[in-house]
């Protein structure tokens, strides 16, 4: 029995060789051999632990790095767009996501989340403008999920409409939808509709990761899924309309009356 | 330990916590297995002897002063900085087990490394309700064992004490070094519950106490590194339950930021947890 079970959330990992384990921590500097018996101490309430058969003692540190950056990027995402945090909080959840989002893994990991639901009406993202953001890497990150939030609507609504018998068993919707989402389905069915992208090929796609397929009936899910977007190329001549970040959020707005424009947020 | 229940007199099982033919709450079962007489009499001779042997060496004022001090102790939790906010952040959030955590997210193979010893011996200490316990550790100082997480959260024993018992140690480790073989029972003496836990502590920490011991090194006799006194507790528990957290000063401005949302929440949402930095 070997390899690391790693969790970005508890900010810890542990590394099992054989009847050892090494426990590896923000806390401390080298591995800790620890008991197994403190592994529900270690990652108790954890939702993330993630299990690396192949891992080694060395490289678990860097599974708990990239795990831990990641997860840490998404906290500081929603704290920014969080109407009950003080500005100060805001500001600094910036300022140190600005600094996450150097990894490019980190941006991949938050944007896989955020597209795969609208953002509440309640998130003050909604009112932002990019360009009037202190942090250029947020201001980006912002700058994608405002623009794809029709798309993001629309995928999310195809997938809730798809039977729950369709996927065969109890409880196989959830756990498809969350492997979904973190392999970037979402994502991509949000992202082929604002481009453009031809139906066919958001499906060959989705149909060519070998992580979908042992969930049953994972093929026609797929398919149905993907209908979404649209055969024809009408979706080409609404995305000139979305580069347009003013006629973006006349789009938006016909949507969402409720939303405010001009809510810019300038930082002092 | 056999009994009935009060209401329809039908054999409660060890480890319900209600009748199963009425459905009356009966008592949680750690409490009760903590309360069964073999085991209050096996943890009264191990703190007669401890005292006894205190008292001899001329550290009995000192082992009583310890065993006051351990009155006041606390049950901690130990998260992550995020986790902690996870939980503060939502009145719906509870704390889950690590058992409820591994299933239900089916995040693990079933070869996983989990299903081997911790299982084994949570069944054995725990037998059929393991998975609902959540573990923690007792503390003088309100701080837990580091290696778990940057944030210590003491939880408020009104939400605990009628639920809670305490163990010798970690109940793995205690397995592996006591009573190793599978089937063996495990003896009685090392569990109290909650009212009686100074007394379990006070045993423990007997051989650690030294003349010159002060009342400043108790908290480090009782959480040495990763030895301590776990605390488990029956059911969940959330954010209503913590009474204060005791966290390290933030080193980044990564964490700077989640422990300023930490503490809005905290004001936003008036939960009166106190926030301490050491």
């Amino acid at each position: 029995m070997t390899g690391a079970l790693v969790s970005g959330q508890a900010g810890v990992a542990v590394f099992v060789k054989g009847s050892q384990a090494w426990c590896v921590s923000r806390q401390t500097a080298q591995p800790q051999l620890i008991s197994q018996g403190l592994f529900p101490h270690l990652f108790g309430d954890a939702e993330d632990a993630r299990h690396f058969p192949e891992a080694t003692i060395d490289s678990t540190r860097e599974l708990l790095e990239k795990a831990f950056r990641e997860e840490r990027g998404l906290q500081l995402a929603l704290i920014s767009m969080d109407s009950s945090c003080s500005d100060t909080t805001r500001d600094l959840s910036e300022d140190a996501l600005e600094d996450l989002l150097d990894y490019s893994y980190v941006g991949e990991f938050i944007s896989n989340r955020l597209f795969s639901r609208p953002l509440p009406d309640s998130s003050l993202w909604l009112n932002w403008h990019s360009c009037g953001m202190k942090y250029s890497k947020v201001a980006a990150l912002h700058k994608s999920v405002m623009d794809a939030q029709q798309w993001i609507l629309q995928g999310r609504a195809a997938w809730d409409a798809i039977p729950v018998q369709d996927f065969g068993e109890e409880g196989g919707k959830p756990e498809f939808e969350s492997v979904l989402i973190e392999t970037g389905a979402f994502r991509t069915i949000a992202v082929a509709m604002a481009s453009g992208a031809k139906q066919g090929s958001a499906q060959l796609q989705l149909l060519a990761d070998q992580r979908y397929k042992r969930f049953p009936n994972f093929r026609h899910v797929l398919m149905q899924w993907a209908r979404v977007i649209p055969k024809a190329t009408q979706a080409g001549v609404q995305r000139i309309r979305v580069e347009d970040d003013r006629a973006g959020n006349l789009i938006a707005l016909k949507q969402n009356p409720k939303r405010q424009l001009g809510m810019r947020r300038f930082k002092m | 330990m056999n009994l009935n229940c009060p209401e329809c007199g039908t054999n409660v099982r060890s480890y319900a916590a209600n009748c199963h033919s009425c459905f009356h709450f009966c008592g949680f079962p750690n409490v009760r297995k903590a309360n069964d007489p073999e085991e209050v009499k096996a943890l009264d001779l191990q703190y007669a002897e401890a005292k006894k042997s205190a008292t001899a060496g001329s550290r009995g004022t000192l082992f009583d002063a310890y065993e006051a001090f351990l009155g006041t102790s606390v049950a901690v939790v130990c998260r992550s900085l995020d986790l902690t906010k996870a939980l503060l952040s939502s009145e719906h959030a509870v704390y889950a087990t690590y058992y409820q955590e591994t299933e239900g997210a089916g995040r693990l193979s079933e070869d996983s490394l989990f299903d081997s010893t911790r299982a084994a011996t949570d069944a054995r200490v725990f037998p059929r309700y393991y998975k609902d316990i959540r573990f923690g550790a007792l503390s003088l100082d309100g701080k837990g064992v580091p290696t778990y997480g940057a944030c210590s959260m003491v939880l408020k024993s009104s939400a605990i004490s009628l639920r809670t018992t305490v163990f010798w140690e970690n109940t793995v480790d205690f397995c592996n070094r006591i009573c190793p073989i599978q089937k063996e029972p495990v003896p009685p003496g090392y569990r109290a519950f909650w009212s009686t836990r100074a007394r379990l502590a006070a045993a423990k920490g007997q051989p650690m106490l030294d003349r010159q011991s002060t009342v400043q090194e108790f908290a480090g006799i009782l959480i040495d590194r990763d030895v301590f006194v776990e605390v488990n507790i029956y059911g969940p528990f959330n954010r209503n339950s913590v009474e204060r957290i005791l966290v390290a000063k933030p080193t980044d401005k990564a964490d700077r930021a989640v422990l300023s949302a930490i503490r809005d929440v905290i004001k936003k949402d008036a939960l009166g947890i106190a926030v301490e930095e050491y």
